[in-house]
């Protein structure tokens, strides 16, 4: 599902994520310009933590959905790209983000962690923008639901067609965009610090509820919670134990 | 650094433009390493010496856009590649 320019079928999904890392990288520039640090610092590290994000949200999904992989066709170059092609978990890349965030302290002599607090906001954004990519092509959708908000696909890959559904991914996305400007409300005006503590405790609740009104089937699950709910609910208990610590002095989140 | 960083951006808008969906994820992870090899260029050149780094960072920053624009179907939805192959 996608439009046309020329002879290129730009998909949906894929236009919204570029969307998405355009305008973050644009507020990430300026922001790390407004606090007076290196733009060339803030390239390498948003490259390493998107590398690292393509990377963690690929293994996660292979995880957690290991049991629809065939593993007879491993060798089908077909195969391997559409399961690269399609398919990642969020969690997983906020982990590997956060990994390569480390690597870069280590590999590169980049002092990564204070750039944490200044990008924040990035991440939300490129996630909000995701959301409605996943929202246009019908992805991700949600639980039948008729009411004056439900969404009903004509003609989604994804989604099943003229059944109405409950919106979760414009929710997601609705909410991930107020995340978006509470966070930069509360570093920038109130200039306060822990902003990643805070987003975890903004996102993760409601990324718990949300599972709830999913409907598509191929999402690893344990016991009565998805995989993300288990991840949403650990996140929750490390953000709570750490915000109850009286931060040292000079840290950053 | 600069040299490479050119060199990966170059690759990674031929297999972003041009392998019709077959290499674009491919082309996607060498245009982010481009372009953290651009930025290791930059930092690293002298001043007034920048070109070739930036050169390679701007090719990479194309090249990764062309790749996912064109061939990442899904992110957040598992299940996604399943439902297409």
């Amino acid at each position: 599902m996608g439009f046309q320019i020329g002879s290129f079928l730009i998909p949906y999904y894929g236009f919204f994520i570029v969307l998405g890392i355009l305008v973050a990288s644009t507020l990430g520039v300026l922001r790390v310009k407004a606090f007076h640090r290196d733009v060339n610092d803030f390239i390498l590290i948003a490259a390493m933590v998107g590398l690292g994000g393509i990377v963690g949200a690929k293994v996660l999904y292979l995880l957690v959905s290991w049991r629809s992989i065939d593993l007879t066709r491993l060798t089908d170059s077909a195969y391997i790209n559409s399961l690269m092609q399609g398919g990642f978990v969020f969690y997983g890349g906020l982990v590997g983000g956060v990994l390569c965030l480390f690597l870069c302290n280590k590999w590169f002599h980049v002092d990564a962690v204070s750039y944490i607090e200044i990008c924040l906001p990035c991440v939300p954004l490129v996630h909000g923008f995701g959301r409605l990519g996943c929202a246009a092509v019908g992805c991700c959708y949600g639980v039948p639901f008729s009411s004056a908000f439900s969404v009903t696909y004509q003609n989604s890959l994804f989604a099943p067609n003229n059944i109405p559904l409950f919106p979760v991914q414009l929710t997601e996305a609705v909410w991930n965009f107020v995340i978006v400007l509470i966070l930069l409300w509360y570093l920038d005006v109130l200039k306060r610090r822990r902003g990643l503590l805070l987003y975890i405790l903004l996102y993760a609740p409601m990324r718990f509820l949300l599972e709830f009104f999913r409907y598509d089937a191929e999402r690893g699950a344990i016991g009565f919670f998805s995989v993300s709910q288990w991840i949403s609910l650990l996140l929750i208990l490390l953000a709570a134990a750490m915000l109850v610590r009286k931060p040292r002095s000079g840290t950053s989140s | 650094m600069g040299v490479a960083a050119l060199v990966l951006g170059i690759v990674s808008i031929v297999l972003g433009a041009f392998s019709a969906g077959a290499l674009g994820w491919i082309g996607g992870i060498v245009g982010i390493v481009g372009i953290i090899l651009g930025a290791l260029g930059r930092k690293s050149a002298e001043v007034g010496k920048t070109g070739l780094a930036t050169a390679g960072l701007v090719c990479s920053i194309i090249g990764t856009v062309l790749s996912i624009i064109l061939y990442i179907a899904c992110i957040g939805c598992a299940g996604a590649g399943i439902a297409l192959s």
